[in-house]
């Protein structure tokens, strides 16, 4: 018997799936962008040639990559420079970094390469045009790089638990798409079956990064001893990544994107119904417990000082490890899936839940991978302005009795202000009572305009009964984008995090991980509440792999051993 | 200077936010100065003509002064259509939709030009829609077939007169006879971009930064909570 189809169950509830901390508590999965981007590079042998490699001995110069895909060519043009220690910084507040590059459509002329080269290493302060698809920076990891540099340069081979400690030789701190600062709109890519998903782009420039740092680490050990030095490892190649470094930036994104969220989350909660309504076979069982056993080798070997995710990150093994042994006594078929996920809901926490989701996802390829082509989405919103009012109270009231339900009278629900500060827009968390600037809040406290909004329909109610929504927000049109926004989720189910930005025990990490994990990430390393460090694409096939056989379940990569 | 759509629409949402407009209406108003830049109308350079009425006036809500089936009159008292004039024509469309057709007038207001980007949804939805305004120069029309995204636009010089021209607005709305076919879009000029006056987007610029906090040492410490950079 092979693909028994059970009775489709339903989806898991909202209250369930957008409850922040389980949204924080998300792993990378065959939905994630790096893997779709890397099935996508795979499935129709891209080729990724250098046509330009001018860097000197300290690998300090000019690289330019050549893509041929089937649809169209791109240039990636990537500038690596001198930065000073005092210049080194993460933060957007940044002006200086190791490298900087972008991803163009086309070729790329001597004039335009001049132009590129005096406003890439600008990055924000630079101008640019719709021929540039990505503009990115990173910066070293100054130990993995001395540490690879002076083993290769010796003929050995790093260490590969410097890799499993910090899985990259770079870490981009930002990478920008759609319009910023003259680059190609999102809507220019909109035809563009290369790179039409969601942050295809941005992944796939993230993923050449990896080929440079490689390349260029290899190079400036063969300059620095060019009769002894060797080439990383095939091995070390594929468990290197590329890291990131996010603050608070990302966290507004998925607020002002509801209807993305919806289309993302409602995605995955979409493929995880259908494999819930697969029957277990032997094989996929088999499968699974490889899956299961790399998983938890691959978090066992996850290093972080930060406290708050190394509790949640042993808790998870040794909820995984409960899992296994339960796994263990059930026999194949019916409907084991949905009693292992029953299982971890009952006995297991929220890393273990999702992890298992993700684990979950990479059984059934043929129903999931189909499902990751469809993560983009036109983003519209109509004001219904013939609503009767009383249907709009009735909306809140059913659709957001989860935002009506917190206490705003309480000093602690409204604790934090979300502003953007005057040096260089960094998005920022300030206490409302201590700290100016409140009154230029960003409005990411939904919870707290939906409750406003309701308060005030009902007050008008009470004069105009038979009032429409037209007549509410002419007259008070301060609530028109909370209106509007409550009026396109109503129809949807996952849009909106149910969760007060607000309060003070909120946790802004949550929204980074929720973001990164479907960007991909593995490795989550915060450096605080506010700021976290990951690593993507450690495990994923190399530039010369493209066009070979590969697995795609390249992810949870586990740190390889000896005999390179 | 050139710049991308996306940096028009976030340019202007943050100068709208910056003039003290309330959320919805920033996005609209920034929206609609985007499209019309789309359609080739010189969105920004109409835009920089309204920011000295933009930034004199007071925020208040639209009056509504009649209303029936098919007629909806509206007082901006001497704001600009960008502030709130959204609601009132979703509003003005709605009863034609129902009835067949409605009127929609507003009195005191600015900008009228801009007002077209709200016109172009009532289009979308099936309505044919007439607009006519005037100044003491010039008379103006424009009008959307059903369906169609891009309107035509009239204007005739007006005989000289001593005569008050009063500052509104007046738009029909009415329901074609045969359903409307959606009209393709027309081809982008996105990978173009846009040519911008510098001096208009250093304006916006400034009204921008009225949105954001001066950064002090200790938020700059907390307040992104950035770990070490080292390692």
């Amino acid at each position: 018997m092979s693909n028994t189809v059970l009775a489709t169950p339903t989806l898991r509830p909202a209250s369930q799936v957008m409850n922040l901390a389980r949204l924080g508590s998300h792993f990378q999965s065959p939905l994630s962008f790096v893997r779709s981007s890397m099935r996508r590079m795979m499935n129709q042998r891209w080729q990724i040639q250098r046509s330009r490699f001018d860097l000197d001995g300290e690998g300090f110069g000019t690289a330019i990559y050549r893509i041929d895909t089937p649809n169209a060519h791109y240039h990636c043009v990537i500038f690596s420079a001198y930065l000073p220690p005092e210049k080194r910084s993460d933060r957007v507040i940044a002006d200086q970094w190791d490298v900087t590059f972008v991803l163009v459509a086309g070729d790329v002329d001597n004039a335009q390469l001049a132009d590129l080269q005096r406003n890439v290493p600008l990055q924000e302060a630079g101008r640019f045009d719709a021929r540039v698809l990505v503009l990115s920076r990173a910066n070293r990891s100054l130990r993995n790089f001395d540490r690879f540099l002076a083993a290769l340069a010796e003929g050995n081979q790093p260490d590969p638990r410097q890799l499993a400690e910090v899985g990259y030789l770079y870490r981009t701190t930002a990478v920008y798409g759609n319009g910023k600062f003259g680059i190609a709109d999102f809507g220019c890519l909109q035809g563009n079956a290369d790179f039409s998903q969601p942050f295809a782009a941005q992944m796939f420039t993230v993923y050449l990064l990896r080929h440079f740092s490689i390349e260029q680490i290899e190079h400036m050990a063969h300059a620095l001893a060019p009769r002894q030095a060797v080439k990383l490892a095939p091995a070390l190649q594929r468990y290197l990544g590329v890291g990131n470094a996010t603050g608070l930036g990302m966290a507004p994104f998925l607020i002002n994107h509801p209807q993305l969220v919806e289309q993302w989350i409602s995605t995955r909660e979409t493929a995880l119904a259908q494999v819930l309504a697969q029957t277990a076979e032997p094989s996929r069982l088999a499968r699974f417990q490889a899956l299961l056993a790399r998983a938890r080798q691959h978090l066992s070997q996850t290093l972080t000082e930060d406290q708050r995710q190394h509790e949640q990150d042993q808790q998870t093994l040794a909820d995984l490890v409960s899992l296994a042994d339960w796994l263990n006594l059930q026999a194949c078929g019916g409907d084991l899936w949905s009693r292992l996920l029953a299982w971890s809901e009952a006995h297991a926490g929220l890393c273990c839940q999702e992890l298992l989701v993700s684990l979950l996802l990479e059984l059934y390829p043929e129903q999931v991978t189909p499902l990751a082509e469809q993560m983009g989405v036109v983003e519209d919103w109509r004001l219904d302005a013939q609503m009767p009012l009383g249907q709009l109270r009735e909306l809140i009231e059913q659709q957001y009795g989860w935002a009506l339900a917190y206490d705003f009278s309480d000093i602690e629900a409204e604790h934090f202000f979300w502003y953007r500060s005057a040096e260089k827009e960094e998005p920022r968390l300030g206490m409302r009572t201590e700290e100016p600037g409140a009154e230029k809040e960003m409005q990411l406290g939904i919870a707290r305009n939906i409750q406003r909004c309701h308060a005030a329909v009902l007050e008008y109610l009470r004069a105009q009964p038979q009032a429409l929504t037209a007549h509410f927000l002419i007259s008070q049109p301060a609530f028109k984008g909370t209106v509007r926004r409550l009026q396109g989720m109503a129809l949807s189910t996952y849009g909106e995090i149910r969760a007060n930005l607000l309060a003070r025990d909120m946790l802004p990490i949550h929204l980074l991980r929720c973001k990164l994990a479907f960007f991909g990430a593995g490795k989550f390393d915060p450096k605080s509440s506010r700021w976290v460090r990951i690593t993507l694409f450690q495990g994923a096939p190399l530039v010369s792999e493209i066009g070979q056989p590969f697995d795609d379940d390249w992810n949870f990569a586990v740190m390889p051993h000896g005999g390179f | 200077m050139r710049v991308s759509l996306n940096e028009i629409h976030v340019m202007c949402r943050k100068a709208f936010e910056g003039m003290g407009f309330a959320a919805g209406d920033c996005e609209d108003a920034a929206d609609l100065v985007g499209w019309l830049q789309l359609q080739g109308l010189d969105g920004i350079g109409t835009l920089e003509k309204a920011l000295d009425y933009l930034q004199r006036e007071a925020d208040q809500p639209f009056a509504l002064r009649y209303e029936d089936s098919a007629m909806l009159v509206i007082d901006a008292q001497g704001q600009s259509v960008l502030r709130c004039a959204a609601a009132a024509v979703e509003l003005a469309a709605g009863k034609a939709l129902d009835s067949g057709q409605a009127v929609l007038r507003i009195h005191r207001c600015h900008n009228r030009l801009l007002l077209l980007g709200y016109l172009r949804r009532a289009a979308e939805l099936g309505l044919q829609v007439q607009a006519r305004w005037g100044d003491a120069r010039q008379a103006h029309r424009a009008a959307f077939i059903a369906g169609g995204r891009q309107p035509e636009l009239h204007s005739e010089d007006r005989p000289a007169s001593n005569a008050q021209v009063e500052q509104s607005i007046t738009i029909l709305f009415s329901r074609p006879a045969a359903p409307a076919s959606p009209q393709p879009s027309p081809p982008t000029t996105l990978a173009q971009g846009f040519d911008v006056s510098e001096r208009t987007w250093q304006r916006l610029k400034q009204l921008a930064e009225h949105v954001l906090v001066a950064s002090t040492e200790a938020s700059r410490r907390h307040g992104a909570g950035g770990g070490s950079d080292s390692d």
